[in-house]
């Protein structure tokens, strides 16, 4: 981590969706915050809200209190400055890898071969050298997401969403990508607040694991993983983290 | 695997041909053929004069472009006929493509444009566009008139394909544009407009297939102008059904050619685009 | 650096629309290269414009003239815009026009019947001759305006109409002829051809007028008396619509004139228009037949012979309905025909008589007839 300085700040925020004449509280009093160049999960039962949660931090969804700040700044509705990893990959199918990569770079007016020279570093980065003019449809599950990734990553945001972006890969692919993403992360130092359901992921992934209770989606307990990295899954450090985290979510899900 | 693998760029050449293609051409010639077959000896058994064989339909087609010969049909000689069809085709396919592509996204993409328009287009598109012809020809006159019927017959389906090609966007794309610093104009533009591409030549190719009929039917019912329609309004009146048919055979090639060329235009669209 | 991805693309895409482009701009050349060469000196345009429209037509400048039945020729005339040109009778003297046909079956299950028709038909030509022969007595105003209502224009276009035209159903010999130069016409235009003539059991142009005219019926009707009981036979007419040439079948319908009981009916007749309104053209008329709509229909000649020959349809010529009476009236700027050259005529379509005479008139000023 780098310096103490707060990147995201998230104060009492809360949404509330209409349900007929009643409401459905979705996320209720959140409050968290991410140090610069931290790598947070937010884990929790289905339904929780934390891709609600995600999807407002991105500013694809409107909340309907509280404050979200990045960087000092108030921040509403979406931006370059959030940049998003769909569990879907959401590549353009008609652009190439490459022009993929460039979409970001594009809105923002950069002249082609700035363009192609930024594409090209990010391309490399995430591993895929030599796929620059392929189209999605060729690719697999697990280059399509490095796509995504290096898509993200070119527009140099400040925070890096990431929505369960290896739910979709098998699980092979997916131990894989943990470690590709690590590695990127440990390259570009960026601030990166990814979602999950898998215990076992967050724990290998993160700095700091905040778990989020269920309708209403409540933050809370926020464990701090000081496990050094490469982590061993075999260990029983790891294995007691993830055994408590575990328990948590069961006493949850029985209603305790 | 990694990411190492050479791309597989096999499958988007251009002219590839799969052996299960290859036995659907030998089963469409096996159909043609019993097609023929079957005409040709009912019009033997039913030998009567508005069943002529396929020979003397032949020997008509052949016939239709001499000079000399296409007395028969009032001096309307099949090149020039078909030229006159062509121009209103290219016309009128040409005017319904210019309006209905950029309404059909403005009404998929506008909720108010959608408001707007979708009543009048809902009251019109049943009305068969050879409904109109009588009016046209009179307000038009005898070449536009069938180019409005045209217009009129193709505009709906490419309306229609785009305004659902609109529609049909995935929200996750626009989702990842807005995260991506794209403005509603730049997704219009990036990411909704090159999705409806293929969508728009689906509608291009079903709008084809109608134009074509209304312009037959346009030139028959207004019988002044010439054209293909015009043709077998004449044969019929003389009673050289043979003629008649051969004018059927002629808009029957210009059809299959028109829609196969832009069946195949939507085809390598799509896999081009990496939408197939 | 790999800007050659995006190139490459671009560079797919324009292949592709070149060869579109080249492809149709072939397909544009060779059907271009497909135009006849029109030799544009000495030409004459026809284009389908029904007669009662024909008069409008030359007043609004869409063509330079039209050929049409009476009374529309006179209606052209008599509106201020137009003059004839040439009649038919100075092209073709004494030529056959329309003719009255009877389907095979009703000939066979009806011969009394059509004899009966006949003789009505005959009576009310010869009213009709008396009436004009005495323009002062009422039954000649009463044909004025039979003719005015049946073909919607005034009195004096009916009057003008009557001039031109001869109504007699007599089978004479000149109008045999006509019949058969009408067959060669056809025969020399490919319309028909002499192996269809012979597909229907004809051997020469002869043989087929002599088996197609049947004057049997025509013969017999001077012992045919008016009808006794009072049953009345249902009897499905045809006829073209607004045309005076069968004024016959008109007059004979009217009770006025029979005094009281139509003469169709005192001779045991309901006749019932197989097409209210009556059919646009002959060729329309023929099909009708084809289908057992009608039973006797008024007509032109020409459709008569055209599509009995090419689609075989089961009738037979049993009387005239008159000669002459059509002509070819042009705008009042032109003033010979050499002035028509590479202008519009109207006609009432291929088949048609009036057709035949504007081939006809192209051909005797050395003029070739083309479609507009």
């Amino acid at each position: 981590m780098d310096g103490n300085e707060v990147s995201l700040s998230i104060q009492h925020m809360t949404k509330v969706f209409p349900k007929g004449e009643d409401q459905l509280v979705a996320l209720d009093d959140i409050g968290l915050e991410v140090m610069d160049g931290e790598f947070v999960c937010i884990l929790g039962p289905s339904g929780c809200g934390k891709t609600t949660l995600l999807r407002i931090i991105a500013g694809l969804e409107k909340k309907t209190d509280g404050k979200i700040m990045l960087k000092g700044r108030e921040v509403v509705g979406p931006g370059p400055d959030r940049g998003m990893v769909f569990q879907e990959f959401a590549l353009f199918p008609w652009r190439t890898v490459r022009r993929n990569v460039e979409f970001g770079l594009e809105i923002k007016g950069i002249p082609p071969e700035k363009r192609a020279e930024v594409a090209q570093k990010y391309i490399d980065l995430v591993g895929l050298k030599g796929f620059e003019d392929s189209h999605p449809n060729q690719l697999s599950g697990g280059m399509k997401q490095r796509v995504g990734i290096a898509r993200a990553m070119a527009n140099e945001p400040a925070i890096l969403l990431m929505d369960e972006p290896f739910g979709a890969l098998d699980a092979q692919t997916r131990n894989q990508m943990q470690k590709e993403l690590l590695r990127i992360w440990a390259e570009t130092k960026k601030t990166i607040i990814f979602i999950t359901h898998s215990v076992d992921e967050a724990v290998y992934l993160s700095d700091r694991v905040i778990v989020l209770t269920s309708r209403p989606g409540r933050v809370k307990t926020v464990h701090t993983i000081e496990l050094p990295r490469p982590r061993d899954r075999a260990s029983q450090e790891f294995i007691n983290l993830r055994k408590n985290i575990l328990d948590e979510l069961e006493q949850q899900r029985q209603g305790i | 695997m990694t990411a190492t693998q050479k791309p597989d760029r096999s499958d988007r050449s251009f002219f590839r041909i799969t052996r299960g293609q290859a036995s659907d051409y030998v089963l469409y010639a096996i159909s043609l053929i019993g097609f023929l077959a079957v005409w040709w000896i009912g019009s033997i058994v039913l030998n009567k004069p508005y069943l002529p064989s396929p020979p003397e339909v032949l020997d008509a087609f052949i016939k239709s472009f001499d000079k000399e010969q296409a007395k028969a049909i009032g001096g309307l000689t099949m090149g020039p006929q078909v030229f006159a069809s062509l121009q209103r085709f290219l016309l009128g396919f040409g005017l319904a493509l210019v309006l209905a592509v950029p309404l059909g996204l403005a009404m998929g993409y506008s909720r108010i444009f959608e408001g707007l328009g979708k009543p009048i287009v809902e009251v019109l598109r049943p009305i068969p566009p050879i409904a109109w012809v009588p009016l046209f020809f009179v307000a038009f006159g005898v070449f536009l008139g069938p180019v409005m019927t045209i217009f009129l017959g193709a505009f709906f389906p490419i309306l229609s394909n785009v305004m659902f090609g609109v529609k049909s966007v995935d929200p996750t794309l626009m989702d990842a544009a807005k995260t991506l610093g794209a403005s509603k104009s730049k997704i219009f533009t990036k990411v909704v407009f090159p999705y409806t591409i293929p969508y728009m030549m689906t509608g291009v190719t079903v709008g084809l297939g109608i134009a074509w009929m209304c312009i037959v039917a346009a030139e028959m019912i207004g019988a002044r102008g010439g054209g293909i329609g015009a043709i077998i309004n004449n044969s019929s009146t003389i009673g050289l059904y043979n003629y008649m048919f051969a004018g059927m055979v002629m808009i029957a090639i210009l059809g299959i050619v028109t829609v196969g060329i832009s069946k195949f235009i939507e085809k390598r669209v799509s896999i081009w685009m990496g939408m197939k | 650096m790999s800007v050659n991805g995006a190139g490459a693309l671009m560079k797919r895409s324009y292949v592709i629309a070149a060869v579109l482009l080249v492809a149709v701009v072939v397909i544009a050349v060779v059907a271009w290269a497909m135009l006849p060469t029109t030799d544009s000196s000495k030409t004459i345009k026809y284009t389908k414009v029904a007669p009662n429209m024909q008069a409008d037509g030359i007043a609004q400048g869409s063509i330079a003239g039209g050929v049409s039945w009476e009374p529309y020729a006179s209606q052209a005339v008599l509106s201020g815009n137009a003059h004839v040109l040439y009649w038919s009778d100075e092209i073709w003297p004494d030529h056959p026009c329309c003719v009255i046909v009877a389907s095979n079956s009703f000939l066979a299950s009806n011969p009394d019947v059509v004899k009966s028709f006949l003789k009505a038909d005959y009576l009310a030509n010869q009213w009709i001759a008396d009436a004009i022969a005495h323009p002062d007595s009422a039954n000649y105003t009463l044909l004025l305006r039979m003719g005015a209502q049946f073909s919607n224009v005034n009195n004096t276009v009916v009057a003008s109409s009557l001039e031109h035209t001869k109504f007699t159903a007599d089978l004479s010999p000149s109008f045999i002829d006509g019949l058969k130069n009408y067959t060669n016409d056809f025969i020399s235009l490919n319309q028909v051809t002499t192996a269809t003539l012979n597909q229907r059991g004809y051997s020469s142009v002869d043989d087929f007028i002599s088996k197609y005219v049947d004057d049997s019926y025509l013969s017999a009707i001077d012992s045919v008396q008016p009808s006794t009981s009072g049953t009345l036979t249902n009897v499905n007419v045809g006829y073209l619509a607004g045309d005076l040439h069968q004024f016959a079948r008109l007059v004979a319908t009217n009770a006025t004139v029979g005094g009281g009981t139509s003469l169709f009916q005192q001779y045991g007749i309901n006749a019932i228009a197989s097409s209210a309104g009556g059919y646009a053209a002959g060729p329309s008329e023929m099909d009708a037949f084809a289908t057992g709509t009608v039973d006797i229909g008024y007509l032109g000649s020409p459709p008569a012979i055209l599509k009995h020959l090419n689609n075989d349809i089961g009738v037979k010529i049993i009387a005239g309905a008159n000669t002459e009476g059509s002509a070819l009236v042009v705008s009042n700027d032109i003033h010979s025909f050499a002035d028509l050259n590479g202008k519009v005529i109207g006609d009432p379509g291929l088949g048609s008589i009036q057709h035949l005479l504007l081939q006809a008139i192209a051909e005797k000023n050395g003029y070739e007839l083309v479609a507009a």
